[in-house]
């Protein structure tokens, strides 16, 4: 589960009352729905550039719908909660502490993915998805469909398909959101949060002169395991948390591979991502009876690392699944 | 078991044409070792190939010290391979290349039989709606939970042996009424259909994203989680079933007389029929059960089985079994070795080498037809 | 040898009921054909002689025993059936084809032996089929599939012989070769029952006619008795009378009847 340790805690409430104090002194208008007029036009337009499409942007949105649970707690952090009109998944059990009142408030629309129809009912001027998957063309929520009916859109660069090689793509990302939000602060605040807690992580493992672990990400499958490749954020957090990944030739950020390269490779730990119908629990027996992974260093030693999948996306819960994998796998770098 | 009477004593051939037409086939005995031979090799090539190299020598060593009765190590010394190999070898690609074979032999012995019984050269193991029931099967388990992890890694296999089933339990109860083949066949077709359109709807509708592409993954075919305990199943339901398959063979090539002649030669037609695609749906079930459904073999290979021997049940019947064994270990081969890190499925070679070979062969034949 | 009897034989296909008490009588050393319109179910009869179809009223007699009490093996050895031959599927030759026949004597397990391939030479032989015996059924024409189906029955070596339309395909030469096997064999003591749409092969061949209509079979007898002008007009529409000329039998037809 999401581990919240002492630093990472500082951190983010620190984001948060940045966020809440800037807030609170721009906002005293306080617009709402229905009669949401431009909170004030932007002095001049801002022209944004996200997975090659370009954008301007005449006034700050102030009917955004947010696709997945990330993105929905990232936007609470950046202090638009209160313009999120409705929201893709937002099923999360545990979205972040500091969101948690905000993300409860927020209509959920569909049990994934609402229809265009849910869509376009709501009136959105900002439509910001997490993943590929949010702007599907079948379902009539092509990026180039909705821009057409006058709704600006926004992916999370994660997905825009060049992986995720460094962290300056969040920054990048999250700076864009405060420009054309007009929430810039905020959103500085936020992507300086996430880079000082990743920074810290890594200063104590250097401290400590800790050693990056081989490591086996497992995502699921039997017949194949379906792994983590070089190129997306599961990688990168683990470059943070001191861990060398096994399979970082993978061409994309989660691929299949096979059980004889990883056992070829003797993984020292392994990573699991916990998500859906089978359990982390489930998974770890059945790498443990796996008669090749059984041979690995990680399985004899039992050196199992448990993260949830929510936290392995573009967002301020990178930080926690970096805190959590260097925690278990450098102990000694934490201690006292 | 009869044979093809070699003696040509009864008949003068006079004409060239018509002794050279008896000569294509082969003698039996030549046939089936030939196969044994090549499934050997295949065999051996499959364990000897895999997404890591590892050196012939320590391969058949890493076998041989495991198979061996007498402990090598005393002879040849310690083991010199890492325990990872080992198991690379000896538990993952091993029973990997048998599973292929058991069920390639299943498949094409289902297939050779259904289109006996049907008098059908479309037919195929799945003609009675194994497939799309095997399909139900998993799609249930893992989007609506039913029994989710109650047999552990056996699950999944079960679940869709089970669904694999049901649509022949309803087959039969038509069948038992109606006597025509046409009728069992089209009840087999709706059903089938019925059964897809099921699973679709506990996937899309139901479901999320994720448990589709489980399903569709497993569906798809493929031999990367083969180990020792999944394939004790397959390998009894097919010396079982088999060898009851051999011992009708006399009447299998019975009611190549038509339904009416065969009765007249002494058969229970409407009961056999019933049994033998009983048969014939347990091998294509236990097959589905451990492998997803891998299509073209139980289709294609009868019909070049029928090249080489003919279609006296007593010669086809062990040919096309050990010809699907080659086949299905060949198909694993190049399913792992056209990219070094992924597996296509296996379904997509046999489809795409399976096709082709199947069209050449109707073009052959209907071209020799056109007079 | 061996008779065989029907008697009220009621059959149903489906839901329609074919056969309304129809009655046959073959005895050994005799060749009956069965004649009447299309429609009228002498398919059907045939059938329910070989158990392909069961009778809903009446019964099937072999000399005193009803087929019904038979096993199914000892009934294939007595009774020898040629049916319609169905579509053929390839990889079988003409030999195998026939020597199926000999199933019933054999057990299901049980290799064929020396006096089998002996059988479906003969059994060749007796249908000119010997020098295509190794050809693939495939390669035949639709006449001489009908020959397999009926050198078939021949290899069975029966007592009783069925042949449903044994000239349907066959060229005029094969048609008069067919009958004039059937008669001998019926010399050699089998009971032949054949059904025929020609009805001039009939009356010329053949020791008695059954003439089936509507499911009944309405007149049994000799060809001269059976055919009478009246019973041309009334079943089968056309106007004709039988002759005896030197000794055989002659039908003529002297066309349609009107309205």
């Amino acid at each position: 589960m999401l581990v919240h340790t002492p630093s990472v805690r500082r951190i983010i409430a620190l984001t948060s009352i940045a966020s809440a104090v800037l807030l609170s002194a721009g906002c005293s208008r306080g617009t709402t729905t229905a009669e949401a007029e431009a909170a004030e036009s932007f002095r001049e337009p801002v022209t944004i550039t996200n997975c090659e499409r370009t954008a301007t942007f005449d006034a700050p949105p102030q009917r955004i719908i947010s696709m997945n649970d990330h993105v929905t707690e990232t936007l609470i952090q950046m202090g638009v909660g209160d313009r999120i009109v409705g929201m893709g998944y937002g099923e999360q059990p545990d979205p972040l502490s500091e969101t948690a009142e905000q993300f409860r408030a927020i209509p959920s629309l569909a049990k994934e993915y609402p229809t265009s129809e849910q869509v376009l009912d709501l009136e959105p001027d900002l439509i910001v998805g997490g993943m590929r998957s949010a702007f599907d063309d079948k379902n009539g929520l092509g990026r180039d469909s909705l821009e057409a009916a006058g709704i600006a859109t926004f992916l999370f660069s994660e997905y825009c398909g060049q992986g995720f090689p460094d962290i300056s793509l969040l920054e990048n990302d999250f700076a864009q959101l405060g420009a054309i939000l007009g929430v810039e602060e905020s959103a500085t605040a936020l992507t300086e949060g996430i880079v000082a807690g990743l920074d810290t992580i890594r200063a104590c493992l250097d401290a400590a002169g800790a050693q990056p672990v081989r490591t086996f990400f497992y995502d699921s499958g039997e017949a194949e395991p379906l792994s983590v490749g070089g190129v997306g954020i599961g990688n990168l957090i683990g470059d943070y948390a001191g861990i060398e990944n096994i399979t970082a030739e993978g061409p994309k950020p989660y691929f299949a591979t096979s059980w004889e390269v990883v056992g070829e490779r003797q993984p020292e730990a392994i990573v699991v991502l916990d998500y859906g119908s089978i359990s982390a629990a489930d998974k770890i027996a059945f790498l443990r009876n796996h008669p090749v992974m059984a041979t690995t260093p990680a399985v004899r030693n039992d050196r199992f690392v448990v993260v949830p999948l929510d936290d392995f996306f573009e967002s301020s819960r990178m930080v926690a699944s970096a805190d959590t994998i260097a925690r278990a796998l450098h102990p000694e770098a934490f201690a006292g | 078991m009869s044979t093809v009477t070699e003696t040509a004593s009864l008949t003068q051939s006079p004409t060239g044409s018509d002794s050279r037409r008896s000569d294509r086939r082969r003698s039996l005995a030549t046939v089936l070792t030939l196969l044994t031979a090549a499934l050997a090799l295949a065999v051996a090539t499959a364990v000897s190939l895999g997404t890591i190299t590892i050196p012939l020598g320590d391969v058949w060593a890493i076998v041989a010290y495991r198979i061996s009765p007498v402990p090598l190590d005393a002879i040849w010394g310690d083991r010199w391979w890492s325990a990872t190999r080992e198991a690379i070898v000896f538990e993952s690609r091993l029973p990997r290349a048998l599973t292929a074979a058991v069920v390639g032999a299943a498949l094409a012995v289902a297939g050779a039989v259904a289109q006996a019984v049907t008098r059908n050269p479309l037919a195929d193991p799945y003609l009675l709606g194994v497939s799309s029931g095997a399909g139900f099967g998993v799609a249930t388990v893992t989007v609506l939970g039913f029994g989710a992890g109650t047999l552990g890694i056996f699950t999944l296999p079960f679940a869709a042996f089970a669904g694999a089933l049901l649509p022949l339990a309803a087959t039969i109860v038509v069948s038992l009424r109606a006597h025509s083949v046409t009728a069992i066949v089209l009840v087999g077709v709706a059903l089938s259909m019925v059964f897809s359109s099921l699973v679709t709807f506990v996937l899309l509708v139901l479901g999320d994203v994720h448990q589709l592409g489980t399903v569709m993954q497993w569906l798809a075919g493929g031999f990367g989680d083969a180990n020792w305990r999944s394939l004790i199943a397959p390998t009894l339901v097919l010396i079982v079933t088999g060898t009851a398959i051999m011992l009708c063979s006399r009447r299998l090539n019975l009611l190549l007389a038509g339904d009416d002649g065969a009765t007249a030669l002494g058969m229970n037609v409407p009961r056999f029929r019933v049994l033998i695609l009983l048969a014939v749906s347990l091998l294509a079930a236990a097959a589905v059960a451990v492998s997803g459904t891998i299509g073209f073999v139980g289709l294609l290979v009868p019909h070049l089985a029928a090249y080489l021997v003919g279609r006296n049940a007593a010669r086809l019947v062990p040919t096309a079994g050990l010809l699907g064994a080659v086949a299905l270990v060949l198909a694993d081969i190049l399913a792992r070795s056209l990219s070094n890190t992924t597996e296509l499925p296996i379904g997509v070679i046999t489809g795409l080498v399976g096709g082709p070979i199947f069209i050449a062969m109707l073009w052959r034949r209907y071209s020799q037809d056109s007079r | 040898m061996t008779r065989l009897r029907a008697f009220g034989v009621q059959a149903r296909l489906g839901e329609r009921t074919v056969l309304h008490g129809a009655d046959l009588d073959v005895a050994p050393g005799e060749v009956l054909a069965l004649v009447g319109p299309n429609g009228s179910g002498k398919t059907t009869l045939l059938r329910t002689c070989y158990r392909a179809l069961t009778v809903t009223e009446g019964a099937i007699m072999l000399d005193d025993k009803n087929i019904h009490t038979l096993r199914r093996r000892r009934v294939a050895r007595i009774i020898g059936v040629s049916t319609q031959e169905p579509a053929a599927f390839g990889g079988v030759t003409v030999r195998e084809s026939v020597r199926l026949g000999r199933s019933a004597r054999r057990g299901w397990l049980e290799p064929f032996r020396t006096e089998d391939d002996d059988a479906v030479a003969r059994a060749l032989t007796q249908v000119s089929l010997t020098s295509q015996a190794d050809r693939d059924v495939t390669e035949l024409s639709g006449g001489e599939r009908q020959r397999v189906s009926i050198a078939r029955a021949l290899a069975q070596e029966p007592q009783v012989l069925l042949l449903d339309e044994p000239t349907n395909h066959l060229d005029l030469r094969h048609q008069l070769g067919m009958l004039e096997l059937l008669r001998t064999l019926a010399a050699d003591g089998l009971a032949v029952l054949v059904t025929l749409h020609d009805l001039r092969l009939a009356a010329e061949y053949c020791d008695r006619i059954a003439v089936l209509d509507a499911g009944r079979v309405v007149d049994a007898g000799t060809p001269e008795h059976v055919l009478t002008p009246d019973l041309l007009e009334t079943v089968f529409g056309v106007r004709g009378r039988i002759r005896t000329v030197g000794g055989r039998r002659v039908l003529d037809l002297y066309g349609l009847v009107d309205g």
